[in-house]
Order: structure tokens, then sequence, then C-alpha cells
């Protein structure tokens, strides 16, 4: 349990490395989605590798399941992500601020929303095998820098000065 | 956020600890299809929208880095 704890926090401890980055205003916001495109590509290998190679060599043949659980859980989080834009979070990632015509409620439920595939990931294979995948915490780690720029559009200084809309005091905390 | 992700994964080691052997890994599976499907929903989307055209060839970076950590851990 511990454990869990110690590296999720330090996979997604990254955010406030991007919220600094932002804060300051050092990187452009094309290096920011190419650093979320690597972050992406990086949970792409490290999220497919470890644990779809256990599941299949742990079912003992009834691989149909593995891919009825992969299907179940894309399903799942594509109904929960319907239902956070029915809520007004569409555009939560959204990096020049249009999340704030988004309810805030929405954008907050949407924003964690994100983070909980990767948290139930980290956490699950905390438990099946004894070794953390460095390789996925690396993956979460980079993925979660550019997420420090989305969250408070509104308070970067990208935004201008005078862009502080109700909803920064919480998108900061996030 | 930070916090509420150290409570998912926290919450995911004990939804681990219920499910063992075979029905843990298909909890491992159904967590990469949600994964999945966020990634290409919302971080692949919105990265593609300001990266430009060299997105691609950052994603395919990133996915090379992972697999070289892989390698190494399990070398």
């Amino acid at each position: 349990m511990l454990a869990a704890i110690f590296w999720s926090a330090l996979a997604t401890g990254t955010i406030l490395i991007g919220m600094a980055l932002a804060y300051l205003n050092l990187v452009s916001l094309r290096w920011t989605g190419l650093i979320m495109a690597l972050g992406a590509g990086a949970i792409i290998s490290a999220a497919t590798y470890q644990p779809v190679l256990s599941a299949v060599a742990e079912v003992q043949g009834a691989y149909i399941l593995v891919g009825l659980g992969i299907a179940a859980g894309a399903l799942t989080f594509n109904l929960a992500d319907r239902w956070m834009d029915h809520l007004g979070g569409a555009d939560r990632l959204d990096m020049e601020g249009a999340q704030a015509s988004g309810s805030g409620t929405g954008i907050l439920l949407g924003s964690l929303l994100d983070g909980v595939p990767e948290s139930l990931v980290l956490g699950l294979s905390l438990v099946h095998s004894p070794q953390v995948s460095l390789a996925f915490i690396f993956a979460v780690a980079i993925s979660n820098i550019p997420k420090g720029w989305a969250a408070p559009p509104g308070c970067s200084p990208a935004a201008g000065p005078n862009a502080r809309s109700p909803g920064c005091g919480w998108r900061c905390v996030r | 956020m930070c916090a509420l992700s150290i409570l998912a994964a926290a919450l995911g080691y004990g939804e681990g600890q219920l499910f063992s052997g075979a029905t843990g890994v298909l909890a491992d599976a159904y967590a990469v299809g949600a994964l999945l499907v966020m990634l290409t929903d919302s971080m692949i989307l919105e990265s593609l929208e300001h990266g430009g055209r060299e997105t691609g060839l950052a994603l395919v970076i990133g996915f090379g880095l992972a697999v070289a950590v892989s390698l190494l851990q399990l070398s």
C-alpha cells in the first residue's frame, strides 16, 4: 500500500514541474504538445507490454477473457467520458484556455477521470508483481508534465494578466 | 489532482488484493483498456493540436524510450 502511494506520488508529482514551467513561461505550446506525445507513446508501450503480456501468460489459454477485459475497460471509460463531457468538461485539456467555456465541476471531474486509469494500472501492477514497472512510472511522469500546463489556463502568463477566470483557484490546485 | 491520483493508486492496490491470480490480471486488462481510450481521446488529440506534424515522431520516441526502460529493468 505504501509503495503504491509512494510511486503514484512520484509519477504525478511532475505535474508540479509542468506548472512551474508554465508559470515561468519557459516552454512554448508546441513543445508542450510534443512532450505530451512523448508521454503518450511511453504509456502505450509501458501499459501494454507488462500488464497485457502477464495477463495473457496467466489466463492459460483463455485469451478471450483478456480481450473481454480490455474491451470492458474501454467501454467503461468511454461511457464515463461521455458523461463528463455532458457535464461540461469536454475542453479540459485545452492549453489555450478554452476550458473556461466548460463548467468548473465538469472540467474537474473530467480531469480526475483522465487520471484514474493510469493510477489503477499502477496500483494493480504493484500487487501482482513485486517489482514496480519503472517504464510505467517513467511514462506517467512524462505525460504528467504537460498536464501542469493545461491545469491553470486562466492563471498562466500566456493568458494575459487580466485573464483570471472564476475557476482559476481550484484549477491551480489540481 | 495529485492527492486523488495517489488515492486511486491505493484504491487500485486494494482492489488488486481482492482479485488474485487470473481475476487479478483481468483487472489489469480492464484498466489498460480504459487507459488506451483515455490516451486516444484526450492526450493524443490534444498533443496533435499543438505539436504539429512532428507529434507522431515524438510519440514513437516515447514508445522507444519506455521499451528501453523496460529492457533495462528486465536485464
